[in-house]
């Protein structure tokens, strides 16, 4: 049976992997990853330990700081995205802009001088 | 004596209003401030604010184009090269070119120095606009260049403005399957160049350019939503197991 240091190791080492997935933008991969995160922590929570040890090791492994940085990375991916879908729904809009005012028939194509 | 005065000066006038309308659009100013209207913006705007608005914006469209433009000059040329065989000149029955640049070339009469011709010289004034030409009777699309050069020092002004007239909208092909230069380029309703031109052409190629980078756009776009959708399911639960962590840290003992 695991116990929390083992867990604790599993749960900052693949809050690494998440952070260079999303690097990466695996964004499958990082749900998959998320998925065995919380499965470590279903079995944190089976165990019984003492929490001035999970602060210890929470703290040697520096595991807010990873946290912090996980969160900012999802943060970034997250607004990039927002961003592209913005700039897709503009281009769409002048691209159709475009079509109507100079299709073979709009009024600017005439030839009547 | 009168009606042939009048003739004259008739045609003198719609060639002046011909030139003055060419020479207007290839010298006109592009209107860079006014872009086509959106529909957004026309649902703010009068139908009379809209038209005023579009002409401004066609304005300049034919700015320095090198077909009319070359046209202009040919139709300049018949006026002032010699017509072989006629024995007289423009100039020699009153009729100029304007010394004002700005005019493009207009043809400006002297009435009494054209009616005086009319009497003395009616013959040699005939020869002048009417006369065709002895060695290429004619008009040939194929022509060489030199046959060209034969044909119009020996025909009239008539003839020479009909012929450059057939070369800018001539409807029948010459040997290389070509029309008028004009309908190349831009077509001329009920005929096949209507929508088979040079312009209709590029505006196909154009739209064909841009319904790809409109389709890219859109799988582009679903690609994107897609991620989108999959970063805000790995956000929440994130968020989850991050309220947890910290939820751990901050309640020990």
């Amino acid at each position: 049976m695991d116990n929390i240091n083992d867990l604790l190791n599993k749960f900052s080492k693949i809050t690494e992997k998440i952070i260079e997935e999303l690097k990466n933008e695996e964004y499958d991969q990082v749900n998959l990853s998320l998925d065995n995160r919380e499965e470590i922590i279903y079995k944190i929570k089976r165990i019984d330990y003492d929490r001035d040890e999970f602060n210890k090791i929470s703290l040697s492994l520096n595991l807010i700081e990873k946290e912090k940085n996980l969160g900012r990375a999802l943060k970034n991916r997250l607004s990039e995205k927002r961003d592209c879908l913005n700039k897709m729904s503009e281009a769409k809009y002048v691209s159709s802009e475009y079509k109507k005012a100079y299709s073979v028939e709009s009024i600017f194509i005439n030839k009547k001088i | 004596m009168n009606k042939t005065y009048d003739k004259i000066k008739g045609f003198v006038d719609k060639y002046n209003e011909i030139i003055d309308k060419i020479n207007t659009k290839v010298s006109e100013k592009k209107q860079y401030s006014y872009l086509p209207l959106t529909d957004d913006q026309k649902k703010d705007m009068k139908d009379t604010e809209i038209t005023a608005w579009e002409d401004k914006a066609k304005q300049g469209l034919l700015k320095g184009d090198s077909n009319l433009q070359n046209m202009l000059y040919n139709l300049r040329s018949c006026f002032y090269e010699t017509v072989k065989g006629a024995g007289i000149s423009l100039t020699e029955i009153g009729l100029s070119t304007s010394a004002d640049v700005s005019q493009g070339g207009k043809i400006i009469i002297d009435e009494a120095k054209l009616k005086d011709s009319i009497k003395t010289k009616g013959d040699q004034i005939q020869k002048l606009f009417m006369k065709t030409s002895e060695d290429i009777p004619s008009y040939d699309p194929d022509l060489s260049n030199s046959d060209r050069n034969t044909r119009k020092s020996q025909e009239g002004i008539f003839q020479r403005i009909n012929d450059i007239l057939q070369d800018n909208l001539r409807t029948v092909r010459n040997n290389n399957g070509k029309k008028g230069t004009l309908l190349e380029k831009a077509g001329v309703k009920g005929d096949y160049t209507e929508y088979n031109n040079l312009l209709t052409n590029q505006l196909n190629d154009e739209d064909k350019v841009i319904s790809k980078l409109v389709q890219k756009l859109s799988d582009d776009e679903d690609k994107y939503y897609n991620q989108f959708s999959k970063l805000e399911v790995a956000m929440q639960k994130l968020n989850d197991q991050s309220s947890w962590l910290t939820q751990q840290l901050g309640s020990s003992s």
